[in-house]
């Protein structure tokens, strides 16, 4: 409860991070186009991890794909703007935040480290790219993070492929990956989803503690309430495109306002 | 990883054995005797007989199968009946010959097979690509003997750019005038050996980048702001080379069967040729022998692509202990 | 009296772990548990713990190497073929992935009266209007009867598989992660519509779930499995409220975790290492 206020404290007085204006995105098809987010307004602000609910096709993945220009080919951004640091970023200047300034965490971790490199590497190559370390210098730094992400071992953890790793593994190492810039904010897209119940509850604990250690901004997107609940400080429901609801997360569970955030909740 | 490899090894002999033994009894299934040709008016069937005793053809099909097979175990296979010469050599200088070819000719397709495929998956859709690949479906539909002769008639009768035939001309001095002239004699052939394996490389590899351009950990590493390039050349290229990788082992035999029509028209003196010339006359030693070498060929290509994959692959390499 | 009754049941899994050694690993271990008829039980475990494999050796989709299964007291590991075949229809499963489940060619109405086609004999017609009112039944209108499985949702395309199992008239219905890959507010719609036509239909269901806490919801009676055993088996709310054995009761708490308990546990865990 304790942080929850302090955080809506610093809501109010720090300028966000990150905040979408107007955001308008289209798809298009061989013969039409849909306009797949509808004028959403929202932000983040230092420190807090805002979730991103709604069910899928509700947009909250193509909201954060937006962000870091990820879109696919016949989605873009028809009007809007993203502000990142109080400064409007052009639609080019976006890529400049992946990975340095926002880092992302995946759903499937297994799926999200490549096959055929040793994962210790993967990491390097992305600290070496934006930090331009010394080799020796990265890897020391990487080390300590698999430790701060409760890897055991991190050495061997280090030389090991993805294969070799349990899914709860890969995902620390794919957290390790997203920590390594030391970004601003991180996004997480269903981070759990795909993981052994137990497994999940450690990796949520993990985040709820770097979180609390580092404080970046998350945000996380999920059909999850549950998780939401235990994770997200901040909440926001998107159906069909739109933002609904917007509130804390303990007051919208308090007090939800929309017919769909009731039926979410009880579900 | 060891015991994956003595396992293979150990299938790898027995299946080369079960070939040899197949191709030994179809051999002389097959109708003809190989000392017809000694058999003429003015030589006593005496001499015939003598001649038959020498090849050994007079001792029972089993001696003879026992005898083959420890001689092909020292890599010995005997004596040729029409060049009179120890097998041995003669197959020496034609692998040497052909190994030469096709070597060169695979090297060949797969620097520009993959070049090409890469660069027909990032341009996907585009004309190149488009243009690529009807470039490549026409490659790979038109027969090798012909466009052969094609190139003979444009390159060596029109235009007298390049030598029709042969491996060097005939009175080279040695040093590299001698090395000229042979990559000269070797343009044609290789170029044409390879055309067919060009298009198959390429395909393969333009659908392997494709599809590995849509998975999960392409897609972190964009996310990740690593620059195009290098997940292009770096993250991609490793993946979609795997699979190519399996394929080395199983172009080998195919180049080699190319190698015997090429070789033929371009009087290329290879083991292709020399086996073409040897099933005319019934030189069964030769003949064997040839076959030995091209199962020998299949059989280590697959093993080696196997071990390849394996080499490459950490998800195989792991297998054991993952 | 129970419906389904299983005895001793294991089955192992053997792989090459190099060259030309062989090992063993038992998947489902001495699993003995009984099923009431109309009861809905729920079996929970994690990935590798044997409970799909479990499921797939109960209605002998694959061979079990010990133990019994009886269905209504006949041991169907021991029915000949048409045997089997004569009880496939009152026994049926339903799986995680309803896209894979369905034929991509065959439209819903397809599917269905394929289905009623080959295990009830009825007329064309009267085929037809059996198919609509199963349709009808799992809560999707006619108008999805021309439809291909790529045009429904994950939600719509377990709402078919559920008719189609529907359509043998099944007196024993395994679900097996029926709701995992889907979202948070279909899952719950799915496991409702389980929940009531289970009831209707006077059937008996088996939910196979790594989540604890659907389960809960759900179930009478929830058996925990660990490492191919079935460590406990209790009424829900016992379960739930004393469990036996450490692992349950740590499934249990990091299930029903809140904010508040998460961060008591990193304190209790960080003044330990202090």
């Amino acid at each position: 409860m304790n942080t929850n206020q302090s955080t809506e404290y610093e809501r109010k007085t720090a300028p966000p991070i990150l905040r979408l204006q107007h955001l308008t995105v289209a798809a298009r098809y061989s013969n039409r186009s849909e306009i797949i987010i509808h004028n959403v307004c929202t932000d983040v602000a230092p420190g807090e991890i805002v979730a991103w609910v709604g069910e899928s096709g509700a947009g909250k993945t193509i909201l954060s794909l937006s962000v870091l220009d990820l879109l696919p080919e016949n989605i873009s951004i028809s009007s809007g703007a993203i502000f990142f640091m109080e400064q409007r970023l052009s639609i080019s200047q976006l890529m400049t935040l992946r990975g340095r300034h926002v880092a992302m965490i995946f759903q499937n971790p297994m799926d999200a480290l490549n096959p055929v490199f040793r994962v210790g590497h993967q990491i390097r190559d992305v600290v070496r790219h934006h930090l331009h370390l010394a080799k020796q210098v990265a890897d020391a730094q990487i080390l300590k993070l698999f430790e701060e992400v409760g890897l055991n071992d991190p050495l061997r953890v280090f030389r090991m492929y993805p294969h070799q790793l349990s899914g709860g593994m890969a995902q620390r190492v794919m957290i390790a990956m997203a920590l390594a810039c030391e970004p601003d904010i991180i996004i997480a897209d269903e981070p759990t989803t795909a993981l052994d119940a137990t497994t999940q509850y450690h990796i949520i604990r993990l985040l709820r503690r770097l979180h609390r250690q580092q404080g970046f901004a998350m945000i996380l997107i999920s059909h999850d309430i549950h998780l939401v609940s235990q994770l997200a400080t901040r909440t926001v429901i998107l159906q069909h495109g739109r933002i609904i609801e917007s509130n804390t997360t303990a007051n919208m569970f308090a007090a939800p306002e929309h017919e769909y955030t009731k039926a979410l909740i009880t579900a | 990883m060891i015991a994956f490899i003595s396992k293979r090894i150990v299938i790898s002999l027995v299946l080369i054995l079960a070939v040899m033994t197949f191709s030994f009894v179809l051999m002389h299934m097959a109708p003809g005797d190989p000392t017809a040709m000694y058999i003429r008016p003015e030589i006593a069937p005496k001499v015939v007989e003598s001649i038959r005793h020498q090849f050994g053809l007079d001792q029972s099909l089993w001696q003879q199968y026992v005898r083959w097979i420890k001689e092909c175990s020292q890599f010995e296979f005997g004596t040729s009946f029409t060049h009179l010469r120890p097998v041995r050599a003669i197959l020496t200088e034609a692998l040497r010959n052909t190994l030469q070819l096709t070597l060169i000719a695979f090297l060949f397709q797969m620097v520009i097979g993959i070049l090409l495929g890469i660069y027909a998956a990032i341009k996907e859709h585009s004309w190149q690509d488009q243009a690529i690949q009807s470039g490549l479906l026409i490659l790979y539909s038109i027969p090798g003997f012909w466009l052969a002769l094609l190139a003979i008639t444009l390159f060596s009768l029109k235009l007298g750019w390049l030598p029709s035939g042969q491996m060097q001309a005939i009175n080279t001095s040695g040093g590299w005038h001698l090395w000229l002239n042979r990559i000269q004699h070797m343009i044609l052939p290789v170029i044409i050996l390879s055309m067919p394996f060009i298009a198959y490389t390429a395909r393969f590899m333009r659908e392997s980048v494709l599809r590995i351009l849509k998975q999960d950990y392409i897609r972190t590493a964009f996310s990740y702001g690593l620059p195009k390039r290098r997940i292009l050349g770096r993250y991609v290229l490793k993946n979609a080379l795997m699979p190519q990788v399996t394929l080395i082992g199983l172009y080998l035999p195919f180049l080699f069967g190319g190698a015997v029509v090429i070789e033929h028209i371009f009087a290329w003196p290879g083991v292709g040729r020399i086996t073409v010339n040897a099933i005319f006359s019934h030189d069964f030693p030769l003949i064997l022998a040839s076959n030995f070498i091209a199962t020998v060929t299949v059989v280590v290509g697959n093993l080696i692509s196997d071990m390849l994959y394996a080499v490459v692959d950490p998800r195989i390499r792991h297998q054991s202990h993952a | 009296m129970s419906i389904l009754s299983v005895h001793n049941l294991s089955k192992r899994y053997a792989w090459r772990a190099s060259g030309f050694k062989m090992k063993y690993k038992w998947a489902v271990d001495d699993v003995s548990f009984d099923i009431a008829p109309r009861e809905i039980v729920a079996i929970v475990g994690e990935s590798g713990s044997g409970k799909t494999t479990l499921a797939r050796c109960l209605l002998r989709l694959i061979p079990a190497d010990h133990g019994s299964v009886l269905f209504e007291n006949q041991d169907i590991f021991t029915l000949d073929r048409s045997a089997l075949r004569q009880l496939r229809p009152s026994m049926q499963m339903i799986f995680q992935h309803p896209g894979r489940a369905l034929n991509p060619r065959h439209t819903v109405g397809q599917t269905l009266t394929e289905a009623l086609q080959v295990h009830r004999d009825i007329s064309e017609t009267g085929c037809r209007a059996e198919a609509l009112r199963l349709l009808d039944r799992v809560g999707l209108n006619a108008s999805y009867w021309h439809r291909h499985p790529s045009e429904l949702s994950g939600g719509q395309q377990q709402r078919v598989v559920i008719a189609r199992a529907l359509s043998t008239q099944p007196r024993f219905l395994i679900a097996d992660e029926p709701t995992s890959s889907l979202d948070a507010m279909v899952r719950q719609k799915i496991m409702v519509l389980l929940d009531e036509l289970t009831k209707a239909r006077h059937m008996t269901l088996l939910i196979i779930t790594h989540d604890i806490r659907t389960a809960s919801h759900y179930a009478n009676r929830i058996g925990v499995m660990q490492q191919g055993k079935l460590i406990e088996m209790q009424p829900t709310q016992e379960l739930l409220s004393a469990p036996q054995h450490e692992y349950t009761h740590q499934l249990i708490a990091h299930a029903f975790a809140t904010p508040e308990t998460i961060d008591q546990h990193e304190l209790a865990l960080e003044r330990e290492t202090q």
